[in-house]
């Protein structure tokens, strides 16, 4: 039984479709913290954003121009982050408890403007640390590299470095806040 | 704020994925009780988020000038070793191994068959396995694996045993299948563990032996003497019916296609608006239609197309001009050009793919693969696609079915899953659509082969039939 054939979707340039486009672009990095902070780190995160932009395209057209649009994408993403809990056969790890989710999602809306500067204020700091620092970020964050593998490889503890990772955090923290206040 | 350290050591393994179910109760609780604790948490978490995006965007570390080969560089490499290793033999539906009968198919490209095509198992039996033009993959059980370039004839005659009629062929024989046996119409070739090739024209009396590396033995039929050594690099003329030694000649390795090629060509887009190109010369042998598909894989921006052309020796032999984008958001546009090589327009010569994207600006940045397909995947009919389908992807497994009355299921590491409750499946133009009524999405995928599932837009690897 075939399905009712569709034509293939044009490509589409309308005004509305590429305000819509550019608004879910600019929110890339609001979505990529708020998902991170539901899920409890950035496993899982792209795919909630993903997920969130498709959905958002696909809506592009309940979207009224002048409304909140952060506030719906926000919600989206919230929804996508319930379901990908509720997806109990791709859990790996412990996640939060409803509740405290519900609390989290509400402190991170709130706290949801400014992730386009933290960003470039990151990716600032990633300039200035040591070379090794960096490529030890990049083999855990961009190639998602197993730090087992790692540790086996270069004949350091899992733990030591565990504890590096730990201490880039922290000092990655300290420096993109030291940035925010520096250039309000 | 400076945490304090319990809350900072429960965020670490909170991120790290190593929580256990007591630390997280405790990292709830703290975080739950107190606003600048879940502040720290937050920003924490929010930081991981934006931590490979800030990676890539930022190229400072890597443009920075002679980096040293320090501990990570070596470590790094031999950790990307293990992993890749790990990555690239993860079985999937287990190795491409003849099972059952004394040989497979194990690949093709753009092969058309002369009379009937042959399945997957091949059959001993006297059955002359002929094909008019491209490149056949025969693994025998033994695990001597054929490559075979058309006009060709060849058959098999035994566990690790075949005859030759006519064509090229490179054989590859790997430790154990020491022994592996052709029959050609002007003498025999014994492998002892190689990889040589047979070029064989009777038509023309011409049968020539090489060996790319390892020993064979070569008897002429018309000598009743010992076997003569063949070693690496050397090639030899046979003499046909008439009575004389063999002939040394060069071996001209270059005649040959030692492997199947690859028909996912990858692409790096960085913002130019130069054309993409691609060497396909080994992926075409005939004329007639083929399909370019476009799959986007990763990568923050999307790539535009507006024309895709099939060049032989520099000139344009095939066009096809629609605009196609994929990496918008992820989402993808009229990813199919159809690539028709007039009739008689094939010949052997540099096949060159172009792709002419469209304006862009300068620091876009995605990647992924194009796909070449025979346009005889265009005749897939529903029966063709029912079954068990498997892949991986980021570490987890996958299977989907397709049932035949257009129901489907999904799961991953052999778990069900919900995804395809409402959705339904059918075949339109050869293409497999996954339909679901919440969404505009449609999936899509072509058959390859019997046991090869491609995802046209999606960013998975293909799939290969369980069952």
């Amino acid at each position: 039984m075939n399905p009712d054939p569709k034509p293939e979707p044009m490509l589409e340039d309308s005004a509305s479709a590429r305000e819509v486009a550019a608004l879910i672009r600019g929110l890339q990095p609001t979505l990529t913290e708020f998902a991170a902070g539901l899920l409890g780190g950035a496993d899982g995160a792209d795919d909630v954003v993903q997920e969130t932009n498709l959905f958002l395209w696909e809506r592009r057209a309940d979207y009224e121009p002048g409304s909140d649009f952060r506030a719906w994408a926000l919600r989206v993403a919230r929804f996508k982050v319930m379901a990908a809990r509720r997806d109990v056969a791709r859990e790996r790890r412990l996640r939060f408890s409803d509740e405290t989710l519900e609390r989290l999602a509400a402190r991170a809306e709130e706290r949801a403007g400014g992730a386009e500067r933290r960003l470039k204020a990151l990716g600032g700091c990633l300039g200035r640390i040591r070379l090794q620092d960096r490529r030890l970020l990049e083999w855990k964050y961009a190639r998602r590299g197993s730090l087992t593998e790692l540790a086996d490889a270069v004949g350091e503890s899992a733990n030591a470095i565990h504890k590096k990772i730990s201490r880039l955090r922290m000092a990655l923290r300290q420096c993109v806040e030291k940035a925010l206040s520096q250039n309000p | 704020m400076n945490p304090t350290n319990e809350l900072r050591k429960l965020v670490d393994a909170m991120l790290d994925g190593s929580i256990e179910t007591a630390e997280l109760a405790r990292l709830e609780q703290l975080i739950t009780g107190d606003e600048t604790a879940m502040d720290y948490y937050l920003a924490m978490a929010g930081q991981e988020g934006l931590m490979m995006r800030a990676l890539s965007a930022d190229s400072s570390g890597a443009k920075r000038s002679h980096p040293s080969r320090g501990w990570w560089m070596g470590a790094a490499a031999v950790a990307a070793a293990v992993v890749v290793a790990f990555v690239v033999w993860r079985p999937v539906a287990g190795p491409v191994e003849a099972d059952g009968g004394w040989a497979s198919v194990t690949d093709q490209v753009d092969v058309v068959w002369k009379g009937e095509p042959v399945g997957t198992d091949v059959d001993a039996g006297g059955r002359l396995i002929e094909i008019e033009s491209g490149l056949l993959e025969i693994t025998h059980a033994s695990g001597t694996r054929l490559l075979i370039e058309g006009p060709a004839g060849y058959e098999v005659t035994g566990e690790n045993a075949g005859r030759f009629v006519h064509g090229k062929l490179v054989a590859e024989v790997p430790p154990g299948a020491e022994g592996f046996t052709v029959d050609c119409p002007d003498g025999q070739v014994v492998d002892f563990g190689t990889e040589f090739a047979i070029e064989a024209d009777p038509s023309k009396g011409m049968m020539e032996v090489g060996v790319f590396r390892g020993e064979v033995k070569v008897r002429p039929s018309a000598d009743d003497g010992e076997p003569v050594p063949l070693y690496t690099g050397h090639a030899v003329r046979l003499p046909g019916k008439v009575e004389s030694p063999l002939r040394s000649i060069p071996f001209d390795q270059q005649r040959f296609v030692r492997r199947a090629p690859s028909r996912e060509l990858p692409w790096y887009f960085e913002g130019s608006s130069q054309p993409l190109e691609w060497d396909v010369s080994h992926l075409v042998w005939s004329s007639g239609e083929k399909l370019a598909v476009l799959k986007w894989m990763s990568g923050p921006d999307a790539l535009v197309l507006h024309r895709m052309e099939l060049l032989l020796d520099g000139e344009v032999v095939a066009r096809d001009e629609h605009p196609c984008s994929v990496g918008e958001l992820s989402s993808t546009l009229a990813n199919v050009y159809h690539l028709a090589i007039p009739d008689g327009g094939w010949r052997r010569g540099e096949w060159t793919l172009r792709a002419w994207p469209g304006e862009m600006r300068g620091d876009a940045r995605s990647e992924g693969i194009l796909m070449l397909e025979d346009a005889s995947v265009a005749e897939a009919s529903m029966g063709d696609f029912v079954g068990v389908w498997e892949y991986v992807h980021d570490g987890v497994v996958y299977r989907r079915t397709f049932r035949g009355d257009g129901t489907c299921l999904l799961q991953f590491d052999g778990k069900p899953t919900p995804y395809f409750e409402n959705a339904r499946w059918g075949v339109r133009e050869g293409i497999l659509e996954v339909r679901f009524d919440a969404s505009e999405t449609v999936e899509r995928h072509l058959l390859r082969d019997a046991d090869s599932l491609v995802f046209i837009n999606q960013p998975y690897r293909n799939a290969r039939r369980v069952e």
